[in-house]
């Protein structure tokens, strides 16, 4: 089937988004983008790819009586089985990245029990992988690098002192290791680990397994399904390092505004607060971008603010929000730089101020920026759409939404859960639009997946 | 008045009262006090000024009340003031703004914007554009001194701002009511030194910050009812005893336009440095010595200004042999023992002046250091380690 895809090449996050021939949205995907971006933009569409079968899975499966009640959960069961798949996959590949890497040259006698101790590691590691995707279960990013790491410290730290070996080493090669590998693209087929994780499923859901082959067969009928690129369109931050001609690129502001468009079509004015800019957009009706005004100092008032402020905190990002809207009582923090809101912050903290407080008014800064930078494009119009990552953080949206009122009154103010995809979705919309046949997007791409 | 009296008087008026009176008029972004004086005079007009100088005694000799305008301090949100300006300027004129836009300012029936610098400059066309029903005045001043030149332009200034003030109060501004206007605003300038020299004499019992309060309540309030406030802080200062620090004596220079925040203020205290003499609200301390009150009112204003005004970054110095010289004369006549430059960030007429000013100080071997700021500052922890070393350093090694 024909697959137009739009991918959005952030500095934080990369994400795609498939869209069919009629416009309709299939499957998005996102991952880290590391510092590499050809791998980002491809994980990414990957990711999209694969969010589209799970999305075609659920059509066909839908019709399979055995799984009335249950699809969701049976197909919620399935994501979780493929990740672990997945994470297995990728923390072999880690074990024996991190085994070539401890070479006698550089750990000369240690070396045999390091690698002892790596085996151990990556034991112990490989037996609770399944709890880290078991339902329910908390982790700080979806990311490798993020679960393979912090599980990975804890377990090497117990194990070198198990073994009387110097954590050093082990964080050493694991150091030297993980870049390779979350730069790697797996060469295994999705059909194989996706069948190994229906596999898993089928466990959990015994009741099902005279049914076995009433699942099965539609699935491997979505996986037989041939996915085209048929048109892809590139944007974001690294949209210049995408292996892809200048007809295949759009820049992030129109994406932007026409991806918020697509959302909500009664959007007037679009606040995007990405990883390293701060994006204010007036569109017309049909979400062409009437004007627009960015941070322009530097990335004060953006989305790595928050990165900043959380690592600083030894928090993770997603967990700022949550502690921010505990706060009651108000803080004042101006500074808008980022570092040295974090010397701020310390300052604040010295002082005894709460967590939560500072927190709070550190979100209050950051839209503060937002909402000068929104004013210097022609201000807030009804309807309002906040997007970018930023939006789906609980305590900046509360100041925005607090700020608006104050300021423009009571407005529409539209956030999409997935607002994160806001530039894909835009870019992939001028993919499809694209081959309408206007005759000035350049020759179509097609890939077969 | 015998003094006993005036003290007895006073008596009831304590620090902590006056201070606390001067805290809400500083932290009163409304300028609720402005509203009452006009309820309390009907018809009175209020006019703002920008820093640095204006004469007020011409907008007090036509009935109305002159309003010092300082931005909008650290507690200010500026929500619109950014859309009006670039990034890499300073932010009084954003704040200034956003309490022009928030309707903050609808008390005021005018604005002077006098020259100090491009952006206060340009900031008065902004007014006339976004406030048409007020009066707006670009208030020029002399960069050079000679009166055949200078003092012609300059007089020429004052009239058109006589009579633009006359036509606005409806009243002819004679040269009797200029004549009594100088001498109101003598008087208050002989105060504000009284406090000075009580300040040099004895920081401990005058803080800055309570003087900075103090002059702040000055750009609100009446000039004759602030004159008295000043004389009864005095008194109320004179009668406590007040603890005292083995601070060092401190010039602070370059904070004339943008002010610092009330917390910087408080931390160069904390830090170890008593400020001695200083250039805030230069407006108060402009004229140097007592205006004549016989003869042509604005020909003596002029040669006040031409003659006998500060010698700041807020004013050309035609001779490199003066350049610091006034600042010098700070340092040696307050006791200093050296100076803080403070300015605030892109502020040019303080920053273009600090390397001749600490050439100058270097050559009198008078130690000094210097950081920048803005109005809503929040990080003063660098600030505090910077002055604290600074103090540490002249008691530890200055002869």
């Amino acid at each position: 089937m024909d697959c137009f895809i739009g991918i959005d090449l952030g500095s934080t996050t990369t994400k795609a988004v498939v869209m069919d021939q009629n416009f309709q949205v299939l499957g998005r995907g996102i991952t880290n983008s590391r510092s590499n971006y050809d791998v980002a933009a491809e994980v990414a569409k990957q990711e999209a790819l694969l969010n589209t079968r799970f999305h075609l899975f659920r059509q066909s499966l839908s019709s399979v009586s055995a799984l009335d009640g249950q699809l969701d959960d049976f197909l919620d069961q399935l994501v979780r089985d493929f990740r672990l798949e997945q994470f297995l996959e990728q923390l072999a590949d880690l074990e024996r990245t991190c085994i070539s890497n401890a070479t006698a040259d550089r750990f000369g006698g240690d070396t045999e029990a390091l690698h002892e101790a790596l085996g151990e590691v990556f034991r112990r590691l490989t037996i609770e992988a399944p709890d880290q995707f078991a339902p329910g279960a908390q982790r700080k990013s979806d990311f490798f690098r993020d679960i393979a790491g912090s599980r990975y410290l804890a377990v090497g730290e117990a194990v070198a002192g198990e073994s009387g070996l110097s954590f050093d080493y082990v964080l050493n090669v694991y150091d030297r290791s993980i870049i390779d590998v979350e730069n790697r693209i797996s060469e295994e087929t999705l059909s194989d680990k996706l069948m190994r994780a229906l596999d898993r499923t089928f466990v959990a859901f015994d009741d099902l397994s005279a049914a076995s082959h009433a699942v099965r067969a539609p699935v491997r009928a979505v996986l037989d399904t041939v996915l085209a690129e048929t048109y892809v369109i590139g944007t974001g931050y690294g949209r210049a390092r995408l292996p892809f001609s200048k007809e295949h690129i759009r820049s992030e502001i129109l994406c932007h505004g026409l991806g918020a468009h697509v959302m909500y079509p009664d959007t007037a004015t679009v606040l995007d607060i990405g990883g390293q800019d701060t994006k204010a957009i007036q569109i017309d009706g049909s979400g062409i971008v009437e004007n627009f005004q960015m941070n322009d100092r530097c990335a004060a008032g953006c989305g790595r603010y928050l990165g900043y402020i959380a690592d600083e905190m030894n928090l993770g990002l997603h967990e700022l929000g949550p502690l921010a809207l505990r706060s009651t009582r108000k803080v004042r923090i101006n500074s808008t730089c980022t570092v040295f809101a974090g010397a701020e912050l310390r300052d604040r903290l010295s002082l005894g101020e709460a967590r939560e407080d500072i927190l709070a008014g550190l979100h209050r800064a950051i839209i503060l920026r937002a909402i000068s930078i929104l004013s210097r494009s022609g201000g807030i119009r009804d309807q309002f759409t906040f997007t970018g990552g930023v939006a789906n953080n609980g305590a900046a949206v509360k100041a925005l939404k607090q700020l608006i009122k104050e300021n423009y009154g009571d407005l529409t103010i539209n956030i999409d859960p997935d607002s994160i995809y806001t530039g894909a979705l835009g870019a992939a919309t001028f993919a499809r639009r694209a081959t309408d046949g206007d005759g000035d997007e350049g020759p179509a791409t097609t890939t077969e997946h | 008045m015998p003094l006993q009296e005036t003290q007895q008087e006073t008596l009831k008026e304590t620090v902590e009262n006056i201070v606390d009176r001067c805290q809400a008029l500083f932290d009163d972004l409304d300028f609720t006090v402005v509203k009452e004086w006009k309820a309390a005079n009907p018809g009175g007009k209020a006019i703002g000024f920008l820093p640095i100088y204006v004469p007020r005694e011409i907008i007090h000799a036509a009935g109305m009340l002159p309003v010092g305008i300082l931005g909008g301090g650290d507690q200010l949100e500026v929500i619109h003031g950014d859309a009006y300006y670039q990034s890499y300027i300073c932010r009084i004129p954003r704040s200034t703004i956003e309490l022009g836009l928030t309707g903050r300012l609808d008390s005021l029936d005018g604005m002077l914007f006098p020259s100090i610098c491009d952006v206060i400059r340009n900031l008065s066309g902004m007014w006339q554009l976004l406030f048409k029903d007020k009066y707006v005045k670009y208030f020029d001043v002399p960069q050079t001194y000679r009166d055949d030149i200078a003092g012609t332009f300059y007089i020429h200034e004052l009239q058109t701002l006589r009579e633009d003030l006359a036509e606005l109060a409806g009243r002819e501004i004679t040269d009797d009511d200029l004549r009594r206007s100088i001498a109101v605003y003598n008087e208050n300038r002989a105060t504000i030194e009284e406090l000075y020299r009580l300040r040099a004499g004895l920081p401990w019992q005058a803080p800055t910050s309570e003087l900075y309060l103090l002059l702040r309540a000055g750009m609100v309030l009446p000039v004759e009812e602030h004159t008295q406030l000043l004389r009864d802080y005095m008194v109320a200062t004179s009668v406590e005893e007040r603890p005292r620090r083995d601070n060092c004596r401190v010039v602070v220079n370059g904070v004339f336009c943008e002010q610092p925040p009330l917390g910087l203020i408080k931390s160069l205290e904390m830090a170890g440095c008593y400020v001695v003499d200083d250039d805030f609200l230069l407006v108060t301390r402009w004229l140097l010595d007592d205006v004549p009150t016989d003869g042509d009112p604005l020909d003596n204003l002029s040669k006040a200004f031409l003659h006998h005004s500060a010698a700041t970054s807020a004013k050309y110095e035609p001779d490199k042999a003066n350049k610091g010289r006034f600042l010098i004369d700070q340092v040696r006549n307050s006791g200093a023992e050296g100076v803080i430059f403070a300015a605030p960030s892109f502020c040019d007429p303080a920053l273009l002046d600090r390397p001749m000013l600490q050439d100058a100080l270097s050559r009198d071997d008078i130690p000094y250091t210097a950081f920048k700021y803005a109005e809503n500052t929040g990080q003063l922890q660098a600030i505090r380690e910077q002055a604290g070393t600074f103090a540490d350093s002249i008691k530890l090694w200055s002869a």
